[in-house]
């Protein structure tokens, strides 16, 4: 087929903005395309050559393609440059450019849509030295065939940037429109969803209809479709939408990972499917040692961890190894990870998607052997709101985000791909950043473990209640020491260590080593939380809480020049808190 | 099997020219010689070589191709001196081509070849031939070269004109009959030319070459100019770009 016959289509396409309309342009120019052609036509149509998950895209840079553009219609790269100003578009420029094509070529070829597709395929796999000038010139010979229409579309795919307007969805209705009928719509979305991969759906629609795409299932090695969560704002709502009970887990704040795992290999896949499995080899690692099972797809929250307080650090954190491509390793030692899996969506060559909710959990079970880099999410099954409210303020207090609650019945199926109600998130209505240090006094310790052995890995840090002259609890700080910090606090703090919990401290947390309140630290902390198992301020906000410093981080700087009780008051973190609440989005 | 021993300047004349089009190229090694056709990726410009065995002082060749990358031949040529002498030598069993410069022994790998298509060379009928040595051309490039990315060549039965016009200036470079080495053309001939293409191969080839020019009206040129003193011949033709304001 000449890639004319598309071009016309993306014309037509462009010409509307009506949903509509589209779907009618897409089914008629489906029904007429050769169907061995269909797969790459819909690639196109999107912008790329492949799906999603393939890590080979199209991208070319404006600054190349108008390169081409000037060289192939003869225009001249001032011509051009000045276009593109104007513009603002290659393919306007291309289209104004090749209206009046002044360069020809010595073999001049039919352009067909799979010629069209390999060049930019073979642009596209291109690297290395001296590629530059080679794509630009294959770019160039491909728009010298073209005409002003071909040309603009030509100029627009091979950036990635279509400006049709036609989103996945809207290809799907065509597909149904065009090959089966309107109600069998969710059918063809269900295949692109297990699938991720729009062009095969369409080819197979194309070749076999609705039973083509009913073949479609999940497949280790190919990414599926996040299933995603809903939002409510209380336990209560969460309970009666879901009947009374549920289960609730932790949700963590890291980075979605879907794993694939076949024969030993693992891949890794984000949660917008691009491949991942690089820059986690240590996660790649752990799966291996934890996984049993020939083949499977399982689901987690790859989250970032201190080694020493065994608390989970900001996502930020973990933002440090996405998108690296050298210097993985050091990554991997500065900022370790911990996987927190919560659903197995394919065992042993068996798809699970249609299995309901626990039967999944059961499966992932079966398979996992949790340990210090991989484990299951926490998880409680309960029906009382008060039971539920305290699991979330656990949660919030070990560092996630709040809780995913997810429903018991039989029609709990894993929903690639779709947004329910089977499905809720409670995360945090208000966050209160901090943008002050506080003075913190050393009331205890845990032992160090890994490179901090031998000395106290994080120390329990208190405020100062005047009310009841006591030291409550506010957090575990275990970052900002450097190695000097270490041997000098074991130094500093020898003196104040004590048998058992000091009289004047209250906390509910049991420390290795104990201390009578005298150093104080400069602690800096990124949000101030309410908390179930620190003491400060306790039942001021909340009957069972008490306020936690999230993230907390050693400035650097022994506040000698202070006394234990100096340090900042619990009256002073909770005016904090209150003064700093914040709505969260 | 190739083996072959010849003047450094041979080589620089085949790869000067060669490599205004493509990086890598297919050397087709003969009984009686080498050819080699090459097409640039945008098929605006193609080449079509040949070299007699008699150019070298020694040769000896059964049929081959020979993927070679020019960047690492120029290299080689950097080593010599005009005049030194450049032994050739196929390693088969290694796929490597052995390069002597003196004392200097420089092995290569061969680039393959596979996907190197072999470009036909299109039958055109060019109505005029003008014949003029290159240094005249390249004097004409030198002030035309800034001012405009095309140039016109004109012919007409009293001479030959290179014309380049830009937005503000203009630059022509006339040449009448006298000038010229020979010139056959019966009528008014115009075709115009990118000037990047037309001035890169203009600028490799060798000072007192004689070149022929080969014009139609909005067709292709094709220079025809010897290498090698004789012994070789190139082909270059150029897609013309079409004037319709």
């Amino acid at each position: 087929m000449l890639f004319r016959e598309l071009a016309d289509t993306y014309e037509r396409l462009e010409a509307t903005s009506s949903r509509l309309e589209m779907t009618e342009i897409l089914a008629e120019a489906f029904r007429r395309f050769d169907p061995s052609e269909i797969r790459m036509a819909t690639y196109l149509t999107q912008g790329q050559l492949y799906p999603d998950f393939n890590p080979i895209k199209l991208g070319m840079a404006d600054k190349m393609i108008l390169k081409a553009i000037a060289f192939a219609s003869g225009a001249g790269e001032a011509f051009v440059q000045e276009l593109m100003l104007k513009e603002g578009d290659p393919g306007l420029v291309a289209q104004i450019a090749f209206q009046n094509r002044k360069q020809t070529t010595l073999f001049p070829e039919p352009l067909t849509l799979t010629r069209a597709y390999r060049t930019l395929e073979t642009i596209a796999r291109s690297e290395g030295g001296g590629s530059q000038d080679m794509k630009i010139k294959l770019m160039s010979k491909l728009l010298s065939d073209a005409s002003s229409s071909e040309a603009k579309f030509l100029s627009r795919v091979i950036t990635g940037r279509m400006r049709l307007g036609v989103s996945s969805m809207t290809v799907l209705d065509a597909l149904a429109v065009a090959f089966a009928g309107k109600e069998d719509r969710g059918a063809v979305e269900r295949a692109f969803n297990v699938s991720s991969d729009l062009g095969l759906v369409a080819e197979m629609m194309a070749l076999h209809g609705l039973e083509g795409v009913s073949s479609i299932h999940v497949q280790v090695n190919r990414p599926l479709r996040a299933m995603l969560a809903e939002r409510m704002s209380s336990p209560e709502e969460i309970l009666e939408k879901m009947g009374g009970t549920c289960a609730f887990e932790y949700k963590y704040d890291g980075v979605r990972l879907q794993a694939h795992i076949c024969e030993g290999e693992v891949r890794l896949f984000s949660r917008k499917l691009d491949e991942l499995t690089s820059q986690f080899p240590d996660v790649v690692a752990g799966l291996k040692r934890t996984v049993r099972a020939e083949s499977a797809i399982v689901e987690g929250e790859c989250v970032p961890i201190d080694t020493n307080t065994g608390e989970f650090l900001p996502f930020q954190e973990v933002s440090h190894r996405r998108g690296r491509k050298h210097g993985v390793q050091e990554a991997m030692e500065d900022y370790p990870v911990k996987l927190c899996l919560f659903d197995c969506i394919l065992k042993d060559g068996e798809d699970l998607t249609d299995r309901p909710f626990l039967q999944r959990r059961e499966a992932l079970m079966s398979i996992v052997e949790p340990d210090d880099s991989v484990t299951l999410s926490e998880i409680r099954v309960l029906s009382s709101a008060d039971e539920a409210q305290s699991f979330f303020q656990e949660a919030i207090e070990d560092g996630c985000e709040g809780l995913m609650a997810k429903s018991l019945a039989d029609t709990s199926v894993y929903r690639a791909g779709n947004r329910g109600f089977l499905w809720i998130k409670y995360k945090k209505e208000y966050r209160s950043e901090m943008n002050d240090t506080v003075d913190l006094a050393v009331v205890g310790a845990f032992a160090g473990r890994g490179k901090r052995k031998g000395f106290y890995g994080a120390l329990l840090m208190a405020t100062y209640d005047v009310a009841t002259d006591t030291f409550q609890t506010v957090s575990k700080l275990g970052s900002g020491f450097d190695d000097a910090n270490l041997a000098a606090l074991l130094e500093m703090l020898s003196g104040d260590r004590v048998p058992e919990r000091h009289h004047l401290v209250d906390s509910k947390m049991e420390a290795d080593f104990w201390f009578q309140p005298r150093l104080v630290l400069e602690v800096r902390g990124a949000e101030i939380t309410l908390s179930p198992i620190h003491t400060c301020s306790f039942g001021s906000v909340r009957p069972d809480s008490g306020l936690a410093i999230r993230f907390p981080r050693f400035t650097g700087r022994f506040r000698d020049d202070k006394e234990g009780r100096e340090a900042t008051t619990s009256q002073e973190l909770l005016a904090m808190y209150q003064a700093q609440l914040k709505r969260v989005e | 099997m190739f083996q072959a021993k010849f003047r450094s300047d041979i080589l620089k004349g085949i790869v000067d020219v060669v490599s205004t089009l493509i990086d890598e190229a297919k050397f087709k090694i003969g009984d009686n010689g080498i050819q080699l056709k090459a097409v640039d990726p945008a098929h605006v410009a193609m080449i079509d070589l040949t070299l007699s065995k008699d150019a070298f002082d020694q040769y000896s060749a059964t049929e081959t191709d020979l993927g070679l990358d020019l960047e690492k031949l120029k290299e080689v040529i950097r080593l010599s001196r005009s005049g030194d002498m450049i032994e050739m030598r196929q390693d088969e069993e290694r796929g490597r081509l052995v390069v002597m410069v003196g004392n200097v022994t420089r092995r290569m790998n061969l680039v393959s070849t596979e996907g190197m298509s072999d470009p036909k060379v299109p039958n055109l009928t060019l109505p005029a031939r003008i014949t003029v040595t290159v240094d005249e051309l390249q004097r004409g490039i030198k002030a035309a070269e800034s001012i405009s990315d095309h140039v016109a060549l004109n012919a007409n039965v009293e001479g030959f004109e290179m014309v380049s016009d830009g937005d503000t200036d203009s630059v022509s470079l006339k040449l009448p009959k006298a000038l010229l080495v020979d010139l056959q053309c019966s009528e008014s001939i115009r075709s115009l030319f990118p000037m990047d293409y037309f001035s890169t191969i203009i600028k490799a080839i060798p000072s007192g070459t004689n070149v022929s020019i080969n014009l139609g009206n909005d067709l292709p040129v094709r220079l025809d100019f010897d290498i090698a003193g004789g012994k070789g011949s190139v082909r270059y033709l150029l897609a013309p770009r079409i004037e319709n304001d």
